[in-house]
């Protein structure tokens, strides 16, 4: 009795399959579309949807590697004198061609760089324009690193949503507009998450005080027609 | 002796539907035959359309619209995709519709289950498509696809294919029938699992007894049961499929080899008014026999009942 029953279950596993499999084919797409709702456009355009869990390697990580990390270190830090975690540092030759040329001048009479290959791209001028094409993520890397350029955010975001919900038309988001006070040139009002009572004023006030700590006033609130933080 | 208040004159009944008329006169009879009547002026609706006749070429005077959306290239290439839709996405949704309505009823899983192949449904037509363009995305550049069908072409090592803008006319159109078959065939298994419900079990039961296996009890007992649901959900899907316009209007606005009658409609509606309503008439003479053989059915199964 018990093996019949066992027998029969066994049967109707092909049935399972095919059922879920088509549930599972007719969900993907409109699956696919909701994962991309809350994902950021730079994202969207370079990765597929299905990759949202899995952080992505930075641009140009594998080239900082091999060229560059084992004397600056992977954080960039290593070397004091040029210290590539530094906006300060890494803003001066954010062009990949005063990067090459910084990269061929020779320091305390020694190559600048050290792995053999790039060594040989780097000071061969007849592949310079290879050898730039190589830099760029380099550079780009090293934007990321210290902090100059800001990192495409693969993670899950709202801010599609919050774009969506409050007619954004812009061309960044709104949160970032809102953020950097773009709104204050009269393109649009950041008052839409303003809390209806805002948080009362501290009882002393000196003149030149922000408040946006105090108050909890984000700078994007500071559009509110009543919010004190200015 | 009735009362002569209860006796009712010839008007009476007249009296009665002349609201429903009326509704009927201004909203359809009058529209249809003012189609009509456009579908024989020029592109402005002022002049005949034999206006637009060109001398020493083909022309059928009054009806010079017409000859356009028979012969044009552009048109026939429409009523043949159309003729494909229909060859295709009626078997299509039904086919599917059917297959899952039976094989939803066996597990225990079944709402859920049926809940999402009907979830497309609830999706707009133009925002399903969007859906799909970005399943068919083709990334020609260096990037990464970012199409499910593509990526997963190229995670097998195969070059991406070119879903919507293939130079195999026979691919895009496929492309976009699959989209169909994903919107309707929720639509065709809800009704159809509703007649596979309705089938009494005392005869399937009685069936298995005698000793039938499940592709017999199907094929003998359950199909000819519900046939005439399948005639009824076919006919729908044939009137539905001959109307097909917005998933290919977003998709590939009939480029490539995708041209569909109502697609072809649209886009003479501001520039050229007569023949845009001489394909809308075509459209209507099309859908005629396949309502009337809708509305037959439904009387036959009212007489039965």
């Amino acid at each position: 009795m018990n093996t019949e029953r066992i027998r029969n279950s066994l049967g109707r596993i092909p049935l399972h399959v095919v059922v879920i499999g088509m549930v599972v084919l007719w969900l993907i797409p409109a699956l696919g579309i909701f994962v991309t709702s809350f994902r950021s456009r730079e994202a969207v355009r370079t990765s597929g949807w299905w990759t949202v869990l899995s952080t992505p390697p930075m641009p140009g990580g594998q080239e900082y590697g091999t060229a560059c990390a084992s004397c600056h270190g992977t954080d960039g830090k290593a070397l004091t004198e040029a210290d590539l975690s530094n906006p300060d540092v890494v803003g001066d030759y954010t062009k990949t061609a005063r990067m090459l040329q910084m990269l061929r001048q020779e320091i305390d009479g020694q190559p600048h760089v050290e792995d053999p290959e790039w060594q040989a791209l780097v000071q061969d001028t007849a592949r310079t324009r290879e050898a730039l094409d190589e830099l760029s993520p380099i550079s780009e890397y090293l934007g990321v690193l210290s902090g100059a350029a800001p990192a495409v955010e693969y993670g899950l975001t709202a801010s599609n949503w919050i774009d969506a919900l409050v007619g954004y038309k812009g061309t960044a988001t709104y949160q970032q507009d809102c953020a950097t006070g773009v709104s204050e040139s009269g393109k649009f009002q950041c008052n839409a998450f303003c809390p209806s009572s805002l948080p009362p004023l501290p009882p002393t006030l000196s003149p030149g005080w922000t408040l946006k700590g105090a108050c909890g006033c984000s700078p994007c609130w500071s559009a509110c027609r009543s919010c004190p933080c200015r | 002796m009735v009362p002569k208040i209860m006796k009712q004159g010839t008007l009476t009944p007249w009296l009665y539907l002349s609201g429903a008329l009326l509704i009927m006169l201004v909203f359809i009879v009058y529209p249809t035959l003012n189609t009509v009547m456009l579908s024989l002026r020029d592109k402005t609706g002022t002049e005949s359309a034999a206006v637009d006749c060109v001398p020493g070429e083909p022309c059928w005077g009054t009806f010079e619209n017409y000859r356009y959306a028979v012969t044009d290239p552009e048109m026939t290439q429409a009523l043949r995709n159309n003729a494909l839709w229909l060859l295709l996405m009626v078997p299509g949704t039904v086919g599917a519709g059917l297959l899952f309505a039976v094989l939803t009823d066996r597990v225990r899983y079944e709402r859920l289950a049926k809940t999402i192949i009907f979830l497309p449904m609830a999706i707009s037509f133009v925002g399903a498509s969007i859906i799909w363009k970005f399943v068919y995305y083709l990334e020609s550049g260096a990037g990464a696809q970012i199409g499910v069908l593509n990526a997963l072409i190229a995670a097998l090592g195969g070059n991406p294919i070119p879903w919507l803008t293939n130079s195999n006319w026979m691919v895009n159109n496929l492309s976009l029938w699959i989209v169909g078959v994903w919107l309707w065939a929720g639509f065709c298994m809800t009704i159809l699992s509703a007649a596979l419900k309705a089938v009494p079990v005392e005869i399937l039961e009685a069936s298995r007894v005698d000793g039938a296996t499940e592709w017999q009890v199907f094929w003998r007992i359950m199909f000819p049961i519900i046939l005439p649901t399948v005639t009824v959900v076919t006919t729908t899907m044939v009137i539905n499929v001959l109307k097909i316009f917005d998933i290919v209007f977003v998709m590939t606005n009939g480029l490539n080899g995708t041209e569909v009658i109502a697609n072809r409609m649209f886009k003479f509606i501001v520039t050229n008014q007569g023949r845009s309503m001489a394909i809308a008439v075509l459209l209507i003479v099309l859908t005629i026999p396949i309502m009337i053989t809708n509305v037959r059915r439904f009387q036959e199964q009212e007489r039965i009942r």
